[in-house]
């Protein structure tokens, strides 16, 4: 349930001079390692966590029917705010005839959730993407404190140099580290966003028309 | 309990009448459901009787575990971002005390007295034993990484802390403050919770997305409850709050993004029905006769009314952003 992000410089560090002396055999981890979120990775949004209406077309084309498609066109791009897609979705199901409500509600439904899955899977990879980059920021992080504890904090000449130059060098990874972090707390939250949408529209195509 | 009260003191006619005429009146849900919104930070809080939300009190930041005092006269709140526990007056509805804990407070379990909170601090390791008279720390017990669940039994000797990273539900003898017994269980365990007999305590892991029922004494588990919705991929099926009824007939399990209520048979531990509930489930209190249980669902920002009798869902109330603890002020 948290938006909390599993990083800190600290444990990132930690963590991968962890990795660098894991043996070979070391079992596989349950976790996707490159999910960076709390909220364990759910891949796919599946039919059943949403839709208890009609049953579902098998291997029907949403795209075949073209006011399904111009609904789903209209409503699943991300960034169409949840009131302002249930409200065309409430427009859709109130211009339905009864004979043709069950199909084209499990239809429509289903051609939301394939764009949305789609959009959301997107997400997830970029921040799976997010989440390397910040663990190749880690090690960079780790290298340069390695650098500093090798040379004595009074060291003179070219050696002091060297120091000064590293503890700056520190100064950036760390700042990089914290502006990724922040980027990934906002980030996390996009997948979670369009799942409460996708709530919001199964919701609005299963209501009765007022 | 109120009503309680109520009948103890009714000893002269007029006020026995005006029991009546309350009691009459009264709706037969005369409670307040109280909910943490982990992302608004405020508590909820919703008419049992209406089912309407009639306030959001504003507290400290990301609350989580909340818990009522005995006497129902206050609701301690885990204020996870502010790093301290906030005692909330149900009466004026105001933060009247903050109490101390250890960095990152998620959830915590109070003691059967009502003396003193054990509370799982995330993020350093360790369980904090909170004198809420005193208002401190009387001690802290090491334990796994990242504890998280915290269930007492029902005499205070026992109490167990789950921690999320190490796999483990930590049996701890609150005499000695020492840890006597080590559960391994499956990933990510969030949740522990005695049987009303003391016998067993259920443990939920969200990425195990199974329940651990282990057996107090010996410490072995006796069974993994496992769940299996069709249409929903395993990932989504992620074990949360668990609900045991006191009459030893019922469990319910909150599946997370699943949005089922898991409802189980105590005594057979076999799973007979998968509730659909809002998106996110993640908590779950029962109404004081039991015969509501309510769910809270984060993505969704609304809870679940469940009738326990018909295992049906009756109602779903929006209370804020990111609902996360619940608990029922009779």
């Amino acid at each position: 349930m948290s938006n909390r992000l599993r990083f800190s410089l600290q444990a990132a560090v930690g963590l991968c001079q962890a990795v660098l002396t894991l043996p070979a055999q070391a079992a596989p981890p349950v976790e996707d390692p490159d999910w960076p979120c709390q909220q364990r990775l759910v891949p796919e949004l599946s039919a059943g966590t949403y839709w208890t209406g009609a049953p579902l077309p098998d291997g029907t084309d949403w795209r075949s029917d073209p006011r399904v498609a111009a609904l789903v066109e209209a409503v699943a791009p991300r960034d169409v705010p949840p009131d302002a897609g249930v409200a065309k979705i409430t427009a859709f199901v109130a211009a339905l005839k009864p004979g043709e409500k069950d199909t084209l509600l499990a239809t429509a439904f289903v051609g939301i959730l394939d764009e949305t899955n789609r959009e959301r899977s997107q997400i997830i990879a970029r921040l799976k993407e997010l989440a390397r980059r910040q663990r190749e920021i880690a090690a960079q992080a780790a290298k340069v404190a390695d650098e500093i504890d090798a040379i004595p904090a009074d060291a003179t000449g070219e050696d002091a140099n060297r120091r000064t130059e590293a503890v700056n060098r520190r100064g950036f990874v760390t700042r990089a580290f914290d502006e990724t972090r922040r980027t990934m707390r906002y980030a996390c939250e996009a997948p979670t966003q369009l799942e409460a949408r996708l709530g919001a529209y199964t919701k609005a195509l299963q209501a009765e028309p007022r | 309990m109120p009503f309680h009260r109520f009948t103890g003191r009714a000893a002269r006619p007029t006020a026995l009448l005006c029991f009546v005429c309350f009691a009459l009146a009264a709706p037969a849900w005369a409670e307040r459901i109280l909910v943490s919104n982990e992302k608004d930070n405020t508590i909820a809080v919703v008419d049992g009787a209406t089912l309407n939300l009639v306030k959001t009190v504003p507290v400290g930041a990301r609350p989580r575990g909340i818990v009522l005092s005995n006497d129902v006269k206050t609701l301690y709140i885990c204020a996870s971002d502010a790093d301290h526990i906030e005692a909330l007056d149900l009466g004026s509805m105001t933060v009247t005390r903050t109490l101390p804990s250890g960095p990152d407070p998620e959830l915590f379990t109070l003691s059967p007295d009502g003396k003193l909170l054990y509370v799982a601090n995330e993020n350093d390791n360790m369980v904090s034993v909170l004198d809420i008279a005193e208002g401190r720390i009387v001690t802290e017990i090491p334990v796994g990484l990242e504890p998280e669940g915290m269930g007492v039994s029902p005499d205070g000797k026992t109490l167990v802390n789950t921690s999320e990273s190490t796999n483990m539900a930590h049996f701890i003898d609150t005499a000695t403050h020492k840890v006597i017994a080590n559960v391994l269980v499956d990933s990510r365990p969030r949740f522990a919770e005695f049987t009303t007999d003391g016998r067993q305590v259920w443990v939920s892991s969200e990425i195990g997305g199974n329940v651990a029922v282990i057996d107090a004494a010996q410490h072995k588990i006796i069974k993994k409850i496992q769940f299996n919705i069709p249409g929903v991929t395993a990932e989504a099926i992620q074990a949360v709050g668990i609900a045991l009824s006191r009459d030893g007939n019922l469990a319910f399990v909150a599946l997370g993004p699943a949005n089922r209520v898991a409802v189980i048979d105590q005594r057979s531990l076999e799973v007979k029905k998968y509730l659909l509930v809002g998106q996110r489930v993640w908590h779950l209190a029962f109404s004081s006769d039991e015969k509501r249980l309510y769910t809270t669902n984060g993505v969704s920002n609304d809870i679940s009314i469940i009738d326990v009798d018909d295992l049906k869902v009756i109602k779903s109330v929006p209370v804020g952003a990111q609902p996360w603890g619940v608990a029922v002020a009779p």
